[in-house]
């Protein structure tokens, strides 16, 4: 047939090669075999063994920094341990809940913006040669700008607060967006646009019902990657600017001298994001049933 | 004899490559599809027979000459003329359910009529029950044959059929010829078949062309003056249909060696 393979390779070399696009399957589920995906109780079963596995890296983790820090391999007034730390998370509850609150702010602020500038612009850009071509340079310079060298800028034009750092966020997390959309749009089969068609879409019912659904899965792997580059640099700008947030309590607590603090806003940030990508990737798992979903079972 | 629903005047088509190629796939091809016809192409793999479909289906403009579908040109495609595609993973929406995707083929039907139409398409290919399932869930037969309700349920003049069958293994596709076979018995529409499947094509049709190799040309056209109707078990024993077919099948092959230089004879 070739037809399914050639599908399968685009989307492996997407996740393996190309460090631009990155496939939905790489975030959790693993690549399972169709022999497999038939017996429904060994791939449950796999799946378990999987989540165990990767609980059990957590607790070695926790289990090495405990050692690290009762051996004072680091010492104390750089690492604090971690029962110290858990007391701290537990006495800061409150103040850290509202700095997750205005993280998660800024952080969805300007993901939503990154998502529907992205999503828009990609569409127009993955279906229209002349303006792929005009666009390709100006991707290709600015999509590797740090946004926190961007961090002046932002402050000229909107001032220190939520306005900037959601700008820089929207920014950063634009182009992962952008690109898979563009690409995601652009690699349609003609074979689905033909047969659209012929059932009489065309213009906008035809990018809304067809291509855009067909390019979802690319899109959903490009907004996971915005996720993730969207927390770091909303706690970045926090931390640079004192904008509040995770990231200034991380700082304000450095500087203060409360180590156990410090870890505190460290642990609950790296939690939070631990949140928003697995809650995404099992979203996304739910929505788009098809993405993982090996074509033609004869 | 009465107007033909869909007519091929003299359609040349020449590709021309990104990098400025040009490649004259068909050459003056003529062809009349009468209405409730059944009329197939067969010819050498690269006479072009699926880019004279995709011609006379509207998704591509001629070079020359031109496509009337009842009495009119035919410019772009057109409610009245359905195409079933070979690939039918890619041609079925991987989002939406088999119902969903047989709906697809009724957006020109009133809102009403819709579901219950669906319905009827999917009872005609017999795939009630499936109706919530997803393309990727069912077999590639069963593929098709959700593919073919979608193409039938617009109840359209002609229906295209582009190598519909040749993803499927042996069996399946007997049992998908007699689907196509038997809805076309029992319904309105004309069927254009595509196929480098010489005894599917005697099998259904009421005429078989037989195109020569690239730039094209019909060059031959076989009657099939055998009883209807027609079952995978009784019409392929038929002396007739065997004599029918080794004589589309000589036409071929005498097509495929003139691509070496020397023309058959007329």
């Amino acid at each position: 047939m070739g037809g399914p393979d050639k599908a399968e390779k685009v989307r492996a070399s997407s996740s393996r090669e190309a460090p631009d696009l990155v496939a939905f399957e790489s975030v959790e589920t693993q690549v399972v075999s169709p022999a497999v995906m038939g017996n429904f109780r060994s791939r449950r079963n796999v799946r378990v063994r999987r989540r165990l596995r990767m609980a059990g890296g957590v607790v070695i983790a926790i289990g090495l920094w405990e050692l690290v820090s009762v051996t004072q391999l680091v010492s104390s007034t750089a690492l604090s341990s971690v029962s110290a730390t858990a007391a701290a998370i537990g006495s800061n509850a409150g103040v850290l809940f509202s700095a997750v609150g205005q993280t998660l702010e800024a952080w969805a602020v300007g993901l939503a913006i990154a998502t529907v500038a992205g999503v828009i612009m990609g569409a127009l850009v993955g279906r229209s040669r002349i303006a792929d071509a005009l666009t390709e340079t100006l991707v290709r310079m600015m999509r590797p700008l740090p946004s926190l060298a961007l961090i002046p800028i932002a402050i000229l034009v909107a001032g220190l607060g939520l306005k900037m750092t959601a700008g820089l966020v929207a920014f950063t997390s634009f182009w992962p967006i952008f690109i898979n959309t563009r690409y995601g749009v652009a690699q349609v089969e003609r074979l689905l646009l033909e047969t659209a068609t012929t059932l009489g879409l065309r213009g906008l019912s035809l990018i809304r019902s067809v291509v855009l659904p067909a390019a979802a899965p690319l899109i959903a792997s490009g907004f996971q990657v915005a996720v993730g580059l969207a927390l770091v640099v909303t706690v970045s700008v926090e931390l640079v600017g004192g904008t509040g947030g995770i990231g200034s309590y991380v700082l304000a607590a450095q500087q203060g001298n409360a180590v156990a603090n410090m870890y505190a806003g460290i642990v609950v940030g790296g939690f939070l994001g631990w949140v928003l990508n697995t809650g995404f990737a099992e979203l996304f798992r739910r929505l788009l049933p098809w993405a993982n979903q090996r074509e033609g079972s004869e | 004899m009465t107007d033909p629903i869909l007519e091929l005047r003299h359609v040349g088509v020449t590709l021309t490559g990104r990098d400025g190629s040009v490649n004259e796939v068909s050459q003056d091809v003529s062809l009349e599809l009468a209405p409730r016809e059944f009329v197939s192409i067969v010819g050498p793999s690269g006479a072009g027979k699926t880019t004279l479909l995709r011609v006379a289906a509207g998704l591509r403009r001629p070079t020359a000459g031109e496509v009337r579908f009842g009495g009119k040109p035919l410019t772009e495609v057109q409610a009245g003329i359905s195409v079933v595609f070979q690939e039918y993973n890619k041609s079925l929406f991987p989002w939406l359910s088999i119902f969903k995707n047989v709906a697809m083929g009724a957006r020109r039907l009133p809102v009403a009529e819709r579901s219950s139409r669906v319905r009827g398409a999917l009872d005609m290919v017999g795939l009630q029950g499936f109706e919530s399932r997803y393309p990727w869930e069912l077999s590639g037969g069963m593929q098709q044959r959700a593919a073919l309700a979608r193409a039938l349920v617009s109840d359209p003049k002609v229906l295209m059929l582009d190598e519909p069958f040749a993803s499927v293994d042996a069996l399946t596709r007997g049992l998908l010829e007699d689907v196509v076979g038997d809805l076309w018995e029992r319904s309105s529409f004309a069927a254009l078949l595509v196929t480098h499947d010489v005894g599917e094509a005697v099998y259904l049709s009421d005429r078989v062309l037989v195109l020569s190799t690239r730039p094209s040309r019909v060059l031959a056209e076989v009657k099939i003056d055998l009883p209807r109707p027609r079952s995978q078990g009784s019409t392929r024993q038929l002396q007739r249909f065997v004599e029918l077919e080794a004589q589309v099948l000589g036409l071929v092959h005498q097509a495929g060696r003139s691509a070496a230089g020397e023309r058959p004879a007329t």
